[in-house]
């Protein structure tokens, strides 16, 4: 399964890539097409596209250089006549611009835009009302590749759609504003609740709300509701405790109604096993924090159920992706989708098998909200390099103790060795140690294996000498034979991983029967961690520790916690002899190992 | 001559709008257009003796209401026997209520085989153009897209005579495309402004229907006022009473300017002003309501 997200600007396709968006999409409202939509009570404001193709063909050179995709959301509500000259223009442009397909509306715009797109894939929109079998096989025979599934249906229906059109692609939304009205079938007009005057939407009115916290946004996309009932008639509150306390009643009243920021991560499972292909986090015009804390919640959460998890155990995880995203406690009040059956498969759903882009490297720490190598490797030079050595040492000394000594070849490998400072130092203390022995002949075969070329040529840069020969992987694939590995390390990189459960088949894959393993990584609710991850983020407010504060407080939003990452043992790995330890700052997945 | 109808009962306190002052009443119209009366589901054992060219039965916004295929045959079957030509309503509907759309559609068919049918689904209108090719097929409002909030300012400025051709996909290609791919023979709309804004030069139109005096506003996806008194948290769309027939709630925007109706899982607005229709217009059809019915 996909995760696809909304970007307006250039400088959001990192940050939303590296939060895990498989596919981006965007709107461009260029001097013409403004013109041409002038006063048009269009949905999307200003703010919420970018405002050239120049900027459009920016923005798909670098999402296609991460290995993303990039859409072009043409979907207007109407296309009159002068719109309709819009969707030529934005076709042809979006061609010449290289994106990767056409988001549009309706079944006529669909069948027209077929000779104007350039052979790119057309998806219909959740705007061109497809809610049935019939209107499936509609848009299917006009040309539509890929169909965007109305917000309000249920579960089952979508499985229903999914198993009955397999040539078609399916999308459904996830971590949507929670606006009842149905999408191509309202004509309410989304002015901002103030001032209370038809304003000039297309202007950028709504651009001042980019700035506003999250607690005012809510209310500002509010819409028209809540209500009171007076004598015989509803009032319409104005946004304020009273609203809030009816909204909270509105709330327990109707699983979908009246709510802001609906989730649905909790029928993730369910989507995949039902088939659906990619699910859509929407919010152009909000901003990037929230883009990338959703894109997060969700990718997390996709990871946990490819893992298997499903049920209260999965829910349980999925609700606290929900509180990490919208900073309050899901309490179910939130739900997209109806309470749904957990999904009956326990491995990764077939949906998942065939749209993972093997070739796609996974957020690494370069373009991390905008670390470069050289930011990185400078990090990498003081102290946490100081520590990566300290680190290979006594990972080298460990291992030779629980062995009893180092006779016979070694082979050791490290994932994600990003510069190679940890794999060279326990390389080069292993044939110390071999040499302290009498046992100087001792081979040890060392492998630094990162996704990241940049990564992979630092290294080969600062330690090329080390005798460690640096491999750059595919992501979730480790380029070395089976049982090649006596110790298999890996510290930091874990959080990286965009497949974590195929990354710890493959480390038991290339580890002998008795390897030594040991992976660390963050733990996100270590006391230490959150503490560090605070004085980063204070650090940051007074411009100090920018760069690293940047890395670390991203790597603690993607890090596994403890249960999580004992789950995924239990779902992956049962019977392997990991185990699991949280510590303040760390968390250690580990086996001491022994002569295999 | 006024319109009568079994009124539903007012629902605990909720104003139900369309009682009797303001209801639509048989004003003049030009000669040669219609005038017909949408009686939704609503029993017929009393129907309006007036002088009505057209009766629209059926569903417009909710398939749930249907109920079952059997009833859904017989309003079609009670609807036909009235004496007056039909045009069949139907709702936009999901996969679990399509058979019960399909099966009036099929009735209809059977009991008039080249009547209208009013299509508010894409898959609905795919589907009769291939199962039932000798009924006329219509395009509902849900379906035919203009701007209807008079909160728009693009409403706004057509009022005021600027890009009246803008509120409607009239003059789009991509709507040429469908009305001839589909062969659409009537279009259902809104009467937003006194005058019906067509794009200015904007040739081989269809047939046009005018609804008054409620104009659609928004479908919801479930039934806020009607489920206001259901206890619990189970979806009323799904677990459907036919509360909607009694549970009307009325809401006042912008100082009581616009007053906005929810019936269901629909939300009109109120609108009593009478459409001038010029002659040689496309619209040759209003379509009276007495209330606002789904």
């Amino acid at each position: 399964m996909r995760i696809a997200a909304p970007i307006d600007s250039l400088e959001e396709v990192d940050p939303v890539v590296d939060a895990g968006a498989d596919e981006l999409f965007v709107g461009v409202q260029d001097e013409a097409s403004a013109r041409l939509l002038a006063d048009s009570p269009n949905r999307r404001y200003g703010h919420a596209s970018l405002r050239s193709f120049e900027a459009l063909a920016e923005v798909v050179r670098r999402a296609h250089a991460r290995h993303v995709e990039v859409r072009l959301a043409v979907n207007n509500l109407c296309y009159d006549a002068g719109g309709w000259r819009v969707v030529e223009h934005q076709l042809s442009e979006g061609v010449r611009a290289g994106v990767d397909a056409f988001i549009l509306a309706d079944p006529g715009a669909i069948a027209l835009a077929r000779g104007l797109a350039g052979g790119r894939p057309l998806h219909a929109s959740t705007v061109g009302l497809c809610h049935n079998d019939h209107a499936v096989a509609m848009y299917r025979d006009l040309g539509a590749t890929r169909i965007v599934l109305d917000r309000h249906l249920r579960v089952p229906e979508i499985r229903d759609l999914c198993s009955s059109h397999p040539e078609v692609e399916f999308e459904a939304f996830l971590l949507n504003d929670g606006c009842y009205n149905v999408d191509g079938h309202c004509w309410y007009v989304h002015a901002p609740r103030f001032p209370r005057v038809a304003l000039p939407i297309s202007a950028d009115v709504k651009g001042i709300t980019r700035r506003l916290p999250m607690p005012l946004l809510r209310h500002v996309y509010r819409g028209m509701y809540p209500c009171v009932l007076e004598g015989r008639r509803l009032r319409v509150l104005p946004a304020g405790p009273e609203a809030q306390e009816v909204e909270r009643a509105l709330k327990a009243r109707f699983s979908q109604e009246g709510l802001q920021f609906r989730c649905g991560l909790c029928a993730l499972p369910s989507l995949i096993e039902a088939g659906v292909h990619t699910v859509k986090v929407v919010g152009r015009g909000y901003p990037t924090r929230k883009k990338v804390m959703d894109v997060r919640a969700a990718r997390k959460s996709l990871v946990l159920a490819e893992w298997g998890l499903e049920g209260p155990e999965f829910f349980r995880h999925a609700e606290r992706q929900f509180e990490r995203a919208r900073g309050f406690p899901c309490r179910r009040r939130y739900c997209y989708y109806e309470a749904v059956p957990p999904a009956p498969s326990t491995g990764l759903g077939e949906a998942s098998r065939k749209t993972a882009d093997p070739t796609r490297p996974p957020a690494g720490n370069i373009g991390e909200e905008g670390i470069g190598i050289e930011e990185y490797l400078q990090i990498c030079r003081s102290r946490k390099g100081t520590m990566s050595r300290k680190a290979g040492a006594r990972l080298a000394r460990d291992f030779a103790r629980g062995r009893g000594g180092l006779g016979g070849p070694v082979g050791v490998v490290e994932i994600g060795c990003g510069p190679g400072l940890l794999i060279a130092e326990l390389a080069r203390t292993l044939r110390g140690l071999a040499g302290d022995e009498g046992a100087p002949g001792a081979e040890v075969r060392a492998y630094g294996i990162d996704v990241d070329p940049e990564m992979i040529a630092a290294a080969r840069r600062l330690e090329g000498g080390s005798g460690v020969q640096f491999v750059q992987s595919l992501p979730d694939r480790i380029p070395l034979p089976d049982g090649c590995a006596d110790l298999v390390v890996s510290e930091d990189s874990m959080h990286h991983w965009r497949d974590a459960a195929a990354m710890l088949r493959e480390i038991l894959r290339i580890a002998t029967p008795g390897a030594r393993i040991h992976i660390v990584d963050l733990n996100p609710d270590g006391r230490l961690a959150r503490l560090n991850g605070a004085l980063h983020s204070l650090l940051r407010v007074f411009g100090l520790r920018e760069a690293s504060g940047r890395g670390f407080v991203t790597s603690m939003g993607r890090a596994f916690s403890v249960a999580e990452i004992r789950a995924l043992v239990r779902r992956v790995a049962p019977g392997s002899g990991l185990a699991v330890e949280g510590g303040a700052f760390t968390t250690t997945l580990h086996r001491p190992g022994g002569r295999g | 001559m006024d319109v009568v109808l079994d009124t539903p009962p007012v629902f605990q306190g909720f104003d139900v709008a369309g009682t009797g002052r303001g209801a639509a009443s048989p004003a003049p119209v030009p000669p040669g257009v219609q005038r017909a009366l949408h009686v939704g589901d609503l029993p017929f054992r009393v129907l309006p003796s007036g002088p009505f060219d057209r009766l629209y039965a059926g569903w417009e916004f909710c398939a749930a209401r249907i109920g079952t295929s059997q009833r859904a045959r017989d309003v079609v079957r009670a609807a036909a026997g009235q004496g007056v030509p039909v045009t069949l309503v139907t709702p936009p509907t999901r996969n679990p209520h399509l058979p019960l759309v399909m099966a009036a559609i099929e009735t209809f068919a059977a009991v008039v085989p080249e009547g209208e049918v009013v299509v508010n689904d894409w898959g609905v209108l795919h589907e009769v153009r291939r199962a039932f090719p000798g009924l006329a097929r219509v395009l509902g409002r849900l379906l035919f897209r203009m701007h209807r909030d008079p909160a728009s300012p693009l409403l706004a400025g057509a009022a005021a005579g600027r890009r009246a051709g803008g509120l409607t996909q009239l003059g789009s290609p991509a709507f040429q495309w469908v009305l001839q791919e589909y062969a659409i023979r009537r279009v259902e709309a809104d009467a937003v402004l006194p005058e019906f804004p067509f794009p200015e030069g904007c040739a081989g139109l269809p047939a046009m229907s005018l609804h008054v005096p409620f104009r659609y506003l928004t479908q919801t996806f479930s039934c806020r006022a009607a489920g206001l008194n259901r206890p619990g948290t189970a979806l009323p769309i799904d677990h459907c009473q036919r509360e909607c027939d009694g549970r009307m709630a009325r809401v006042d925007r912008r100082g009581g300017k616009l007053r906005e109706l929810h019936v269901g899982n629909a939300v009109f607005l109120r609108d009593d002003g009478f459409p001038s229709i010029a002659p040689g217009s496309p619209i040759d059809r209003l379509v009276l309501r007495r209330l606002p019915l789904l």
